[in-house]
């Protein structure tokens, strides 16, 4: 894919990586806009290529997820060698999508029941029905097997089952 | 609630989620790539001065005090409490190279055959 084409497919895609950022980035705003950047910028600079053995948007969502979890490295280790006012000042285009989001009730209380999940159920839940992709495919982008991934499906909907209708999990 | 309902009841909860969220996204643009950081390189810049900091006054400590303990190994003599077991008997043998007389030797005469201009000499034998 040459650069036009890909920046074509990166807009077409921005709005379901939008969310999936946000959620391998548990909602944190800051996070998840440089997330999105530095995966935007690893496809268009062809640091990530696509091979064209998945989907565009499963590769994608592979890319973010990748990179989110290369965040979490360098936040951590930003925690131990801190960096000044500068760093810690900036501020999200996206202010704080949580917040914004949790003015609605219905989904407030799904965020809520999401953020009490462990994470990989919490992935998996989001692919499937946020993204409407196949279990298969939500383990293409995870990286795990179909056997692993349908387990964190059926466990995670059966705890968010309990979350939501306000039974103790 | 079975099954069926309560996946479709998910499907509309994240469709509910998924409205919201792209309401707040902002629109598709790459940003500058931000500078890079130079907090973290006056960090690491300042760790790299301490650390030669203490490792030259570690190396001058080290100097100093190697300097106070030296002392002439010229002046010094010193005898291993077990030399005395090299004191082999005959050990005035080992320590020259023994002597041949060659005056006592006496010329033996050529066998018989081609005329050599070598002499062969051989040690004189005892008359007794």
């Amino acid at each position: 894919m040459d650069p036009t084409e890909l920046s074509a497919a990166l807009e077409e895609h921005h709005g379901a990586a939008s969310g999936w950022a946000l959620t391998c980035c548990g909602w944190d705003g800051v996070m998840a806009e440089d997330v999105r950047q530095a995966s935007y910028l690893k496809v268009l600079e062809g640091r990530a290529a696509f091979a064209g053995r998945s989907s565009f948007k499963t590769w994608l969502f592979g890319v973010i997820r990748r990179t989110a979890a290369e965040h979490r490295r360098q936040r951590l280790l930003r925690r131990m060698v801190p960096l000044g006012p500068r760093e810690r000042a900036r501020e999200s285009a996206w202010g704080d999508p949580a917040a914004e989001l949790e003015r609605t009730e219905s989904v407030a209380v799904l965020l809520a029941a999401l953020r009490a999940l462990p994470a990989r159920q919490r992935e998996v839940l989001h692919l499937v029905f946020y993204q409407d992709l196949t279990i298969r495919e939500a383990a293409d982008v995870l990286g795990i097997s179909i056997g692993t991934a349908r387990t964190h499906y059926e466990r995670g909907k059966e705890r968010l089952r309990d979350l939501l209708s306000g039974e103790r999990p | 609630m079975t099954d069926d309902r309560f996946e479709r009841e998910l499907r509309e909860r994240f469709g509910a989620l998924r409205a919201e969220v792209e309401r707040v996204t902002p629109a598709f643009g790459l940003r500058p790539r931000p500078a890079k950081r130079r907090g973290a390189t006056v960090w690491l810049a300042a760790a790299a001065a301490v650390v030669l900091i203490v490792a030259g006054r570690l190396a001058f400590f080290d100097d100093a005090q190697s300097q106070a303990y030296t002392f002439d190994l010229a002046g010094a003599y010193w005898t291993a409490p077990t030399d005395f077991l090299l004191n082999t008997p005959g050990l005035e043998l080992l320590s020259e190279v023994p002597e041949i007389d060659v005056n006592g030797l006496v010329p033996v005469p050529s066998p018989p055959g081609p005329e050599t201009t070598d002499t062969v000499l051989e040690p004189r034998r005892s008359q007794s």
